[in-house]
């Protein structure tokens, strides 16, 4: 019966590899699903970003670089919003502007999400946050 | 004809994801379908395996072609014929990362007119090696969506995988040579008149959903845009058994969900089965050492026998009597 035991064990490994994310948690994951939350700018200062809210969630990082190819590669300097709004197209001077602590806002989507945008390699952030 | 049923099934697997996201089913198609055909992966595979290796090989039937180990003088070939386990362990390998006997592909065609000529054709190899590790590469990306804190192992990966940095989220090199890859095993179907002939709707249909999963994935990360947050949500709930649909996630998102569920919960009764059938062909697994090693069959029983010596212990006067030649000559009394 030995090739029997072989390919159990083989199977054995396989359901294991594939259950990962199942067995994966219990080794040092949270107990709960779910990410710190999100904190927004002072109302005071601002309600709206700059396009409606779910489509930022989803089309930001394209928004941002329709920006850079505006401004580094066509020269624009402006960015009419949907709603009528203008905006200097800029990462730090106006998206950091509004969320100006980057640690609790992009930084916690982004881990929750595991996106590591390679932007603040050479950007810079108010504050002088990580 | 098989091209069109196998085309029609997966574009309506599809769109029935899609309906059922845009309709609001994000129960049926985010938590409960793909649920069930995990399960039925996991337990169509096993009992597939189960049967395969419940099945009694009785003599090893491995396929060679190179010189068996026979006399010192003579140079076995260790890999095209393996004589001990561990070499075709090694043969084995070969054959499943490196798909090796792909590489034996010949094509077949009429020169000047009417001389038939044989010559390699390695692009169903390059096709082949392009989809399945795309793939292996594409679903470990995947557990960052799956995973919270996500593995290091993935952040290598995805790190690797998305080196050229083109666009914003970037390009990864596996999303592009998996599309590559399906495409051309799709256009071998359809192009070589011989491989179509033999072509049948389940030959296209896997093709066709892994195509289809690869640009409804594509269309997510670069065009329509998905709440990828909201997605994770969803899959790390269902991985802690507290399953929860958060509003507002994309209808392509139920679509490419739908048709990952549909292919896992298909992979065990197709021909998708190889990637368990290959560790158990007893044509591929097994050293040719029957000359070396005496092999028992294993649905041999003890069989009735009537040996010459008791015949004739029976028979013996009888066989005196009548003069016949016996081996122990009767006991005088
Ligand atoms: C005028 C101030 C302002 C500017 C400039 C601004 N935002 Fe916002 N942003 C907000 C506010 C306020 C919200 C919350 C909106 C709401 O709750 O409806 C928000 C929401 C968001 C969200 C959605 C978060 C979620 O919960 O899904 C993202 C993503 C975002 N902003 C990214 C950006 C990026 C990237 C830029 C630069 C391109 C930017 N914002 C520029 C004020 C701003
Ligand atoms: C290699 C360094 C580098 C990296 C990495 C980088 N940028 Fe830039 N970025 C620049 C430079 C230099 C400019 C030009 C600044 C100027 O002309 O004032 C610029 C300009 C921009 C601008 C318009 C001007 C402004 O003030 O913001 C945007 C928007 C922008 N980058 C977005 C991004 C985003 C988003 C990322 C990450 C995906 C990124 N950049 C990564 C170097 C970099
Ligand atoms: C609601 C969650 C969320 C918030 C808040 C958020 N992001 Fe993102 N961001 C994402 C997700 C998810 C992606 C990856 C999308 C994908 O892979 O399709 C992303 C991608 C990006 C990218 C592209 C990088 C890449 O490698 O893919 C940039 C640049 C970016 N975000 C900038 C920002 C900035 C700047 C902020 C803060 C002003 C911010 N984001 C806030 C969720 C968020
Ligand atoms: C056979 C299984 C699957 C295949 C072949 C596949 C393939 C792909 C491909 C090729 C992409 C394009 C981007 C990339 O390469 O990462 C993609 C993206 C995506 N897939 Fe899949 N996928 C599969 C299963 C799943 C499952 C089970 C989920 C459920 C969570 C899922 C969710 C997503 C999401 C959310 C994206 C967008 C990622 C982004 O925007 O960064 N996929 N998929």
């Amino acid at each position: 019966m030995g090739d029997r035991g072989k390919a159990l064990v083989g199977l054995g490994v396989f359901i294991l590899l594939v259950t990962f994310p199942l067995w994966g948690r219990l080794a040092g994951g949270q107990p709960v699903p779910g990410r710190d939350d999100l904190v927004y700018p002072d109302p005071a200062k601002a309600t709206d970003c700059i396009e409606a809210r779910d489509w930022m969630t989803a089309n930001h990082m394209n928004l941002l670089n329709r920006w850079r190819d505006d401004l580094v590669r066509r020269g624009v300097t402006e960015y009419v919003s949907s709603s009528g709004k203008r905006y200097y197209p800029s990462l730090t001077k106006t998206c950091l502007d509004c969320h100006d602590d980057r640690d609790k806002f992009c930084n916690r989507c982004h881990d929750y999400a595991h996106v590591t945008p390679t932007c603040w390699e050479c950007h810079t952030t108010p504050g002088g946050g990580a | 004809m098989n091209v069109l049923v196998a085309l029609g099934a997966a574009v309506g697997v599809f769109a029935a994801g899609m309906a059922g996201g845009a309709l609001g089913l994000g129960w049926l198609f985010g938590v409960v379908i793909p649920g069930l055909a995990l399960l039925v992966f996991l337990g169509g595979l096993a009992v597939k395996v189960w049967d395969w290796v419940s099945t009694p090989v009785p003599f090893r039937i491995p396929t060679t072609c190179g010189q068996q180990t026979s006399l010192d003088w003579i140079k076995p070939n260790k890999l095209e014929n393996p004589h001990t386990g561990i070499q075709a362990l090694g043969r084995m390998a070969l054959e499943v990362l490196c798909f090796r006997s792909l590489l034996r592909n010949t094509k077949a065609e009429m020169v000047q007119g009417r001389r038939l000529a044989y010559r390699t054709s390695l692009g169903l190899w390059l096709g082949a090696m392009l989809m399945h590790w795309s793939l292996l590469v594409i679903l470990i990306r995947h557990l960052r969506l799956m995973t919270n804190p996500v593995p290091a192992f993935v952040s290598f990966l995805e790190a690797a995988d998305g080196f050229l940095e083109i666009g914003l989220p970037a390009v990864f090199v596996t999303t592009v040579t998996f599309l590559a890859g399906v495409t051309y095993l799709l256009a071998r179907r359809f192009t070589n008149p011989q491989v179509r002939y033999i072509s049948l709707a389940g030959d296209y249909f896997p093709l066709f959903l892994l195509l289809g999963i690869g640009l409804s994935g594509v269309w997510m990360r670069h065009f329509g845009k998905v709440d990828i947050a909201a997605i994770k949500e969803l899959m790390l709930s269902l991985f802690h058994f507290s399953p929860a649909v958060p509003e507002g996630i994309s209808p392509v998102f139920y679509g490419h969900l739908f048709l990952a569920s549909v292919l896992l919960a298909y992979i065990p009764f197709s021909k998708i089965a190889h990637m368990a059938g290959i560790f158990l062909s007893p044509t591929r697994n097994l050293a040719n050492n029957n000359r070396a090693v005496r092999h028992v069959n294993p649905w041999d029983y003890p069989v009735k026998v009537h040996t010459y010596e008791e015949y004739e212990e029976e028979l013996r006067d009888k066989m005196v009597a009548a003069g016949l030649p016996v081996e122990k000559p009767l006991e005088k009394e």
